[in-house]
């Protein structure tokens, strides 16, 4: 038997996803495994890396705008438009509390323990998945566009 | 397969001593003052949640309890805490509904299901099983079958939210 928990209860939980505003995201591609995310986020951010956005997985970067609430949904919405740092393909994406361009291991945190959200639900307009952009494969120097992501927690 | 993690962050930050945290109100509140609004799933100041147990089949029906467990706030002794809570790799494990303190059943009666539930904010609840040692019911009691004016424990029910979830649609 699982537990029945209220939509009340439920739209708390999801109201709480509101902290994800601002917040930044690094787009990735596929040497990050996100089947698990834990040993991945050690390998692709090693200690001595100097800044997030130098990780070699990281194709881009940008900040997550204000998020809006609709029951036990939670709707951020571009656009949003971006410059590519490297060219590849977008696999998935990483929210985490912090700057871009700051070091990854400070005095008061690893970005393991700064780590918000991560997905491989990426997607262009018309498909089915949390993120979606204009196009996920990018060229270094050139620009592309976040339309919106969308988290659905009824599920959880 | 797509699939959404939830980092310790997230977690971390659904459980704080302050009504509103980052300008979100908290899931779990560990303060003890009486929250100015009840919309948490544990903690406030002592009896602010209960857990009423019931016979039958589960419903919202709205007949008698057999017992109603009193329900603590966040305590730094074990003991006397009303929840316990984890956030690991796993996600965040909550023991909610704890009640060391014996409690008389009002009625005579086979437990069967309970309403853990906000006093508040009765709309904050969360329904589940009741079953013995060794049953797979989402609360065990020692005995279930409930004598009227006799004392029993509630050593409360486990809910995780899990970091990994599997994204529907894609």
């Amino acid at each position: 038997m699982s537990l029945v928990i209220s939509e009340e209860a439920i739209k708390t939980l999801t109201g709480h996803f509101k902290i994800l505003s601002g917040k930044t995201v690094l787009l990735v591609d596929s040497t990050f495994d996100f089947t698990n995310v834990n040993v991945s986020i050690s390998r692709a951010f090693p200690e001595n890396l100097k800044t997030v956005k130098d990780a070699k997985c990281v194709l881009a970067s940008f900040t997550l705008p204000d998020a809006s609430i609709s029951n036990t949904s939670i709707q951020f919405n571009g656009p949003v438009i971006f410059n590519c740092g490297s060219s590849g393909h977008i696999r998935g994406f990483i929210v985490f509390d912090g700057d871009f361009d700051q070091r990854i291991v400070t005095t008061e945190a690893t970005i393991s323990e700064k780590l918000l959200l991560a997905s491989n639900s990426v997607g262009c307009i018309g498909d089915s998945a949390i993120m979606i952009f204009e196009t996920l494969h990018l060229s270094k120097n050139c620009q592309n566009t976040f339309y919106s992501a969308n988290l659905t927690m009824a599920g959880v | 397969m797509k699939n959404l993690f939830l980092g310790q962050r997230l977690f971390g930050s659904l459980v704080s001593d302050s009504e509103v945290n980052n300008g979100i109100k908290t899931l779990v509140y560990t303060g003890s003052q009486m929250p100015s609004y009840g919309r948490y799933i544990a903690g406030g100041p002592n009896g602010h949640f209960r857990l009423d147990v019931f016979s039958g089949q589960i419903s919202d029906s709205s007949e008698e309890a057999l017992i109603t467990f009193q329900i603590n706030g966040a305590n730094n002794d074990t003991s006397k805490s009303g929840f316990n809570f984890k956030i690991s790799d796993e996600g965040l494990a909550l023991t909610l509904g704890i009640c060391n303190f014996e409690t008389a059943a009002r009625k005579s009666g086979n437990a069967t299901w309970f309403r853990y539930y906000n006093v508040r904010d009765p709309e904050m609840f969360i329904l589940g099983t009741i079953g013995r040692v060794g049953s797979d019911a989402d609360l065990i009691l020692a005995d279930t079958q409930i004598i009227e004016r006799n004392n029993y424990k509630c050593f409360g029910f486990k809910v995780l939210l899990n970091s990994k979830l599997y994204v529907l649609g894609t």
